[in-house]
């Protein structure tokens, strides 16, 4: 027995640990337990399945897919189908404030030539056919021309232009067809602007001579 | 195979037939043949009843799931303390480590021990049971690499060569745990020893 070989100064504590009461398993351990490794089975299926959609095997590949996909959907963002800015025709601005200058300059003169030769041109209208009939299709119910006619008789006048009743090109849109905006000058802005321009004008012919 | 067949085999034929055949009937009869000694381990080991059988229950879960694991150069009863071993050892550090966080106000003195042993009569049963607590309550305190060598040999009663197979150890250190661990319990035996 092995017993035998344990040492002697032992002895009565190794009798009473013999002697302690056997502990039994509780009578429905089996129960237990088998209702326990049927769970544990649904829990190992779950985690087979969860194992087998997220295998090492499939990881790379589906990486790989969704790599993929985001690329393609950033080169995809890249290309847009919005209109490049710089080849859009740009609008009218709605309000335009047009300025004549009392001594005007090459434009304050053109603008005030059109103006002149709307005038003429509403006159003729007047003088053929009704005069309300024919400033209704010819400037579409607009009441600023008349304001407009008048402002070269005084040093600095507004033409306020809206789309609803916006001149013809020809009398808004000079210089090549850019859109300008004409702002009304003081007497002393007015002054400096005129010697700005001579300051231009000696430069200009400066460069000419030389 | 028949059942009756399978009751007479040994251990490692049970385990075989569990293995090759997964016969639910080998498994049944190694869990009727080990649930006893390993609740009796396991309860030694960690003194509460409670933790003791879901230990033991673990471990024939882990047997079920693991069974391929089982080499039959071991001897199965090996294997399956070995299992059960790892699992008290894993399940005691919890404990220690719930402890440390919660000190609760009751102390020792109001622990349970369900003991399920009727056969005293009840005048001596009172003072056995007492005896079998305070036997416990000290071997509890053993330190527990010397308290798993100690149960393995003087309440499960293996070898030393079972026990170091079990533990992980040469059989030197086997006897050397076990001697201290007596010791250990000797001391705190004292009073016993003079009734």
């Amino acid at each position: 027995m092995p017993r035998l070989e344990d040492n002697n100064r032992n002895e009565k504590v190794t009798r009473l640990l013999k002697d302690l009461p056997k502990i039994n398993a509780p009578s429905n351990f089996e129960n237990e337990l088998s209702l326990k490794i049927n769970q544990s089975e649904q829990k190992k299926e779950k985690e087979y399945w969860f194992d087998k959609i997220f295998s090492p095997t499939i990881i790379p590949p589906a990486a790989l897919a969704v790599t993929a996909v985001i690329i393609l959907f950033l080169l995809r963002g890249n290309v847009s189908d919005a209109e490049d800015p710089f080849q859009i025709i740009p609008k009218l601005r709605e309000e335009q404030n047009l300025m004549q200058d009392q001594f005007g300059t090459v434009l304050d003169k053109i603008i005030a030539d059109e103006t002149k030769r709307l005038g003429k041109s509403e006159k003729s209208n007047d003088q053929t056919s009704n005069e309300s009939e024919s400033k209704n299709d010819f400037y579409k119910g607009d009441s600023n021309i008349t304001e407009a006619s008048s402002f070269e008789n005084t040093s600095l006048e507004r033409i306020s232009v809206t789309t609803s009743n916006y001149l013809p090109d020809q009398t808004i849109i000079m210089s090549g067809g850019l859109n300008y905006k004409i702002i009304r000058v003081g007497e002393e802005e007015r002054k400096m602007i005129e010697m700005l321009r001579e300051k231009i004008n000696i430069a200009t012919d400066y460069q000419r001579n030389n | 195979m028949l059942d009756k067949n399978l009751v007479e085999l040994s251990d490692e034929e049970l385990i075989a037939e569990f293995q090759l055949n997964n016969t639910i009937n080998a498994f049944e009869i190694l869990v009727q043949r080990y649930k006893n000694p390993l609740t009796n381990f396991v309860y030694r080991f960690l003194g509460d009843y409670e933790a003791c059988s879901d230990v033991v229950q673990e471990t024939m879960i882990k047997f079920y799931r693991n069974k391929d694991s089982y080499k039959s150069i071991a001897k199965f009863s090996t294997w399956i303390y070995t299992i059960a071993g790892n699992l008290a050892r894993t399940e005691y550090q919890r404990r220690r480590r719930r402890q440390i966080f919660s000190i609760n106000s009751y102390g020792e003195e109001n622990e349970n021990y369900e003991i399920p042993d009727e056969s005293y009569r009840p005048d001596i049963m009172t003072d056995s049971v007492i005896k079998d607590k305070i036997i416990q309550k000290s071997l509890l305190k053993v330190s527990r690499v010397y308290r798993e060598a100690v149960i393995l040999r003087d309440i499960q009663e293996l070898s030393y060569e079972e026990i170091a197979e079990i533990m992980g150890l040469t059989v030197g250190t086997v006897k050397s745990r076990i001697n201290r661990g007596r010791a250990q319990l000797q001391k705190l035996l004292k009073n016993i020893y003079n009734e």
